[in-house]
C-alpha cells in the first residue's frame, strides 16, 4: 500500500548532536502568555554545522512572544564562557550578561550598551541588537561586536562589521543562524556608582523636553511614564555611570533578584491596583540628584524576580514601537490611545533613540521609543494594537520584534523595507529554511507568511476564484 | 501562529459545509483574527458558497476535496493537503445521522453510518492529530455526540459509530498530550443542524452557536487530562452520567413511549426506508 503519510522529518530529540536525546519542554513568554513545546540542546564544541531539524537558538528567553522556541523543533543554547582579554572579551553565546558584567565590573570595564534587565544573554544581545538608555550616544548592541561565531547549516561563520551576513545577525532574531562566541569590545568604568538625577513632570511635550535637555548632561535618560490617571505625567530619570564613589568604598555587582513573585491565582495588576500605585509614585517623586549604585539605577526590574506572574494566569504582552523624529503628533495621540484601551497600561517606558544601524532588521531609528506592558486577558487589545502599529509603519516607524507577540505580517513586512535583502541572505545561510522560530513562522519572517499557492489544490473541475488566495492587508483582524 | 492573545492565523474546517463546523470557524473568524481558513468536503458548490461568505469577511479561503467513504489512502492524503501550512485549528465536523426507528437501519445505510462516523473520520482524526503532533502545536476539535457515551434505542447505529470515533480521538488526546499539540473531544446533545431537522428536538437543544462558543472558550484553557471532553451544553455531562447508570431496560422503555406517541412519529420520514443500494452521496433525504 502507498504510504501517503507526510514525509517525517528527523524527531528533534534523535540524537541532537550526537547528545543523548533530551525530552521536550514547555517555554514561555516572558510575558507568560504564549508558550510552546521544544527540545533543547546543548550547541557542544564539536558541532561546527546545525542539523537539518528546524530549530532556533535561546538564551534567557526574556523575550516577549514566542521569538525563543519552535513548537515541535529544537532550541539550541550556547556555550557561556568568559575570557577577557585586553580591552576586549571573548564570551559564549550563552552567557548572562548579569554574570557578564559580575565579572567586568572590578576590572574598571564594562559594556557600553546594556539593556533593562540583565538576565539576557549575548546571544540574545546580539539577535535583538538591544539598545540602552544611552542609545543616541552608544548606539546598539551589535556596536560592540568585534566578531562573531555563527553556527549554520551551511557551517560556522566567522563574521564581523562589514560583512552583510553579520548586520543580518545583528537585530536578525536567531533566524540567521546560533551565535557560539563573539568578541565584545569594552569601555572603562571606573566606579559601579552611578550620578543619578530623576525630575517628575506633567505633560507629554514637557516630558520630552525634559528628556532632551537631560540627555545634554547625562548619558542614559529615561522616563517613568503614567497613563492610567487623569494626564499624562512620568518621573525623568537621567544617570551617568563611572562617578567617584562617594564613601570611597566600591558599589556592589547587580546580585539579581531580592524579591520573587510566586505564581498568583489571579491578577494584581488591574487598573485600580495601577492607578494607585502610579498615583503614589508620581507623589513621592522629588526632583533629586543622588549617587547610587549603578545596578539601581540602570536596571531597577531586577530587584524583583517573576514580576510577570503579578498580571495573573492570562499573562502579559509589551507593545513597544519607535516613532521617528519629526512624528511627535502620532507619539501623543498613541499616548491618548494607550489610555483609552481596553485594559491597563500598567508600566510604560519611553526612550530616546538615535540614528539607526547598520542591522537589516534592527529596531532603533532616531526618533522616541515607548514600551508599554499591557494584561493579555482581553482579545479585543489585538484589533487597537494592529491599528497603531498601522500608523507606526505609515510614518516610517517599527514595533521591536523582540517585544511582539501580536504584530501582522503585512504590518510588520512595510516596516522592515530591507527584508528582502535580508531574506536573501538568511536563504544563502541556511538555504532549506531549517532556521525557524514560532515568530518566524506568525509573521513570515524568512518567507512570507501567507502562501503564495493555495495549500489545497482545489476541487476537481473548479476554476472558482474562491479557492485562490487573496493576500490580506492587515485588515482581517478588525472583522 | 496563535499570538500572544489567542488570535489565531489558519483554520481548517473538516467538513466544510456543515453547520455546526461553520459556527466553530466564524466564531473565531469574528473572535480571533483568523487570517486563513480551509474547507473541505465533497459537496464542491456548497464548499464555494461558504468559501464566498468567508471571503467577504476579509479571509484567505481555499477548498480542498474530501469523502469520508474514499479509501483511507486517499481520505489521508487530501487531509494532508489540508494541513501544509501550519495550522493552529482543525476543526472535524462529519457525521450522519440516519432515523433509527423501531424497524432499525437498514443495513447499507448502517453500513455507510459507520464507514462515515467511525472508519473514514477515524482516518482524518489519526491523519490530522500525526500532522498537528509534529507541528508541535495546534488543537484538533473533533465533534463526537452525547450518543458515544451510550447509544441509545433511537440513535443505536449512529451512537455506535461514533462511539468508536470518540474512544478514538480521546486516545489521540493522550497520545498527543506533551508534544504541544492537543485534541478537544465535544460531545453536544442535540443541536438543531441540518443533520437533524428531520429529527425530534431532544431535551436541552441547542443551536450552533452555542457548540461554538463551548469550543472558542475551551481553546483557552490549558491541556489537562481532565479538559478533555467539552459537553454542550455543560449540564450533558450529568444528564449523560445519568443515561450510563440507567439500566438498559428502562431507556428502551423511554424510547417506546417516544415512538409511541403520535405527535413524535410524524417526523420520522423517508430517510430510515432507503435501501443498501441508495448513493447517501448524492441523495440528501438519506443523510438526515
Ligand atoms: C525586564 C526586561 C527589560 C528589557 N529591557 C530592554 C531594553 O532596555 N532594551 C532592549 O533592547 N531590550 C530589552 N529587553 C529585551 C531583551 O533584551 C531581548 O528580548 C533579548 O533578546 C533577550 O535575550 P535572551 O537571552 O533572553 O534571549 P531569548 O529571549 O532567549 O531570545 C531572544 C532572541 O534572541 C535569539 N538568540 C538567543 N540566543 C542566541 C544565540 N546564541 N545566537 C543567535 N540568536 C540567539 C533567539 O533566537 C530569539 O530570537 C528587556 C527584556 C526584559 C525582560
Ligand atoms: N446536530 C446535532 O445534534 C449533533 C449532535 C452531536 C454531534 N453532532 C456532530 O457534529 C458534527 C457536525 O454535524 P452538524 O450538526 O453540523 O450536521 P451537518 O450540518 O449535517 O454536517 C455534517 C457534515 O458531514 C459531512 N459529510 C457527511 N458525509 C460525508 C462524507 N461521506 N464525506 C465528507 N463529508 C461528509 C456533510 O457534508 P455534505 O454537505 O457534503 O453532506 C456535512 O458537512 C457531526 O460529526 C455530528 O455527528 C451533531
Amino acid at each position: 500500500m502507498p504510504d501517503h503519510s507526510p514525509a517525517r522529518a528527523p524527531s528533534p530529540a534523535s540524537a541532537p548532536h550526537g547528545r543523548p536525546p533530551s525530552p521536550p519542554v514547555t517555554v514561555r513568554s516572558f510575558g507568560r502568555s504564549l508558550a510552546g513545546r521544544t527540545t533543547p540542546v546543548a550547541l557542544t564544541a564539536d558541532v561546527d554545522r546545525l542539523d537539518p531539524v528546524p530549530g532556533i537558538a535561546r538564551g534567557s528567553g526574556c523575550s516577549y512572544g514566542d521569538q525563543a522556541w519552535c513548537s515541535g523543533g529544537r532550541v539550541v543554547t550556547a556555550p557561556d564562557d568568559v575570557v577577557v582579554d585586553g580591552d576586549h572579551v571573548e564570551v559564549g553565546g550563552g552567557v548572562v550578561l548579569r554574570d557578564l558584567v559580575a565579572r567586568l565590573w572590578p576590572l574598571g570595564w564594562t559594556l557600553a550598551v546594556l539593556p533593562g534587565s540583565l538576565a539576557v544573554t549575548v546571544g540574545g544581545a546580539i539577535a535583538a541588537d538591544v539598545h540602552g538608555k544611552n542609545h543616541p550616544t552608544a548606539g546598539s548592541f551589535g556596536r560592540l561586536v568585534a566578531r562573531l561565531d555563527l553556527v549554520t547549516p551551511t557551517g560556522t561563520h566567522v563574521l564581523g562589521p562589514g560583512d552583510e551576513a553579520f548586520h543580518a545577525t545583528t537585530g536578525g532574531m536567531g533566524l540567521t543562524g546560533v551565535v557560539r562566541r563573539a568578541r565584545l569590545a569594552l569601555v572603562a568604568q571606573p566606579t559601579a556608582w552611578a550620578d543619578h538625577e530623576t525630575r517628575p513632570i506633567r505633560g507629554a511635550s514637557a516630558l520630552r523636553e525634559a528628556m532632551r535637555s537631560a540627555l545634554g548632561t547625562h548619558h542614559h535618560v529615561a522616563a517613568w511614564v503614567d497613563l492610567a490617571g487623569p494626564d499624562v505625567r512620568g518621573i525623568v530619570e537621567a544617570t551617568t555611570v563611572g562617578v567617584p564613589a562617594p564613601n570611597g568604598t566600591d558599589a556592589p555587582v547587580p546580585g539579581g533578584p531580592r524579591i520573587h513573585v510566586p505564581p498568583l491565582p489571579t491578577a494584581a495588576i488591574t487598573r485600580a491596583t495601577i492607578r494607585i500605585g502610579n498615583a503614589a509614585r508620581f507623589r513621592r517623586a522629588r526632583a533629586t540628584r543622588v549617587a547610587v549604585p549603578v545596578a539601581d539605577a540602570l536596571f531597577p526590574l531586577e530587584a524583583v524576580g517573576g514580576f510577570p506572574h503579578l498580571y495573573g494566569p492570562d499573562g502579559f504582552v509589551q507593545h513597544q514601537v519607535v516613532v521617528p523624529d519629526g512624528a511627535e503628533d502620532l507619539l501623543d495621540d498613541l499616548l491618548g490611545r494607550y489610555r483609552d484601551l481596553p485594559v491597563v497600561p500598567a508600566l510604560v517606558v519611553l526612550k530616546r533613540l538615535g540614528p539607526a544601524g547598520p542591522g537589516h532588521l534592527s529596531f532603533p531609528r532616531a526618533g522616541w521609543t515607548i514600551a508599554v506592558d499591557l494584561p493579555a486577558g482581553d482579545r479585543r487589545l489585538g484589533r487597537h494594537l494592529d491599528a497603531m502599529d498601522h500608523d507606526v509603519a505609515a510614518v516610517g516607524g517599527r514595533v521591536y520584534l523582540a517585544k511582539d507577540a501580536t504584530a501582522d505580517p503585512a504590518t510588520v513586512a512595510a516596516m522592515h523595507p530591507r527584508l528582502d535583502e535580508w531574506r536573501s541572505i538568511a536563504d544563502r545561510l541556511d538555504p532549506d529554511h531549517v532556521v525557524t522560530s514560532d515568530m518566524d513562522r506568525r509573521l513570515g519572517l524568512r518567507r512570507p507568511a501567507r502562501p503564495a499557492k493555495p495549500p489545497g489544490g482545489g476541487l476537481p473541475d473548479t476554476d472558482q476564484p474562491s479557492s485562490e488566495h487573496r493576500t490580506t492587508d492587515g485588515e482581517h483582524r478588525d472583522a | 501562529m496563535r499570538d500572544g492573545l489567542g488570535r489565531l492565523q489558519r483554520v481548517v474546517l473538516l467538513g466544510g459545509t456543515s453547520d455546526i463546523g461553520r459556527a466553530i470557524v466564524d466564531r473565531v473568524v469574528a473572535t480571533r483574527g483568523v487570517a486563513e481558513v480551509v474547507l473541505a468536503g465533497r459537496d464542491r458548490d456548497g464548499l464555494e458558497r461558504g468559501a464566498a461568505e468567508l471571503t467577504a469577511t476579509g479571509v484567505a479561503v481555499s477548498v480542498v476535496a474530501l469523502d469520508a467513504r474514499d479509501p483511507g489512502e486517499v481520505v489521508a492524503a487530501a487531509v494532508d493537503e489540508c494541513l501544509q501550512a501550519p495550522t493552529d485549528v482543525v476543526v472535524h465536523a462529519i457525521g450522519m445521522l440516519p432515523h433509527d426507528d423501531r424497524d432499525g437501519v437498514a443495513p447499507g445505510l448502517a453500513a455507510a453510518v459507520f464507514d462515515v462516523n467511525t472508519t473514514g473520520s477515524g482516518v482524518m482524526l489519526l491523519a490530522a492529530a500525526r500532522r498537528l503532533q509534529d507541528q508541535g502545536h495546534g488543537t484538533l476539535v473533533a465533534l463526537s455526540s452525547v450518543a458515544a457515551v451510550r447509544a441509545r434505542p433511537d440513535n443505536l447505529v449512529y451512537g455506535a459509530a461514533k462511539a468508536g470515533y470518540d474512544a478514538l480521538a480521546r486516545g489521540l488526546a493522550d497520545q498527543v498530550r506533551g508534544s504541544g499539540a492537543r485534541v478537544l473531544v465535544v460531545r453536544p446533545g442535540f443541536v438543531h443542524s441540518s443533520m437533524t431537522a428531520t429529527h425530534d428536538v431532544a431535551p436541552l437543544a441547542r443551536q450552533p452557536e452555542d457548540v461554538a462558543a463551548a469550543v472558542d472558550r475551551a481553546l483557552d484553557r490549558p491541556d489537562r487530562p481532565g479538559a478533555t471532553v467539552v459537553w454542550v451544553p455543560a449540564a450533558m455531562a450529568a444528564v449523560a452520567l445519568g443515561i450510563r447508570l440507567l439500566p438498559g431496560r428502562a431507556l428502551a422503555a423511554a424510547a417506546r413511549r417516544i415512538a409511541d406517541d403520535p405527535d413524535a412519529d410524524h417526523h420520522q420520514g423517508g430517510a430510515s426506508g432507503n435501501d443498501a443500494a441508495a448513493d447517501l452521496g448524492a441523495d440528501p433525504g438519506a443523510r438526515p
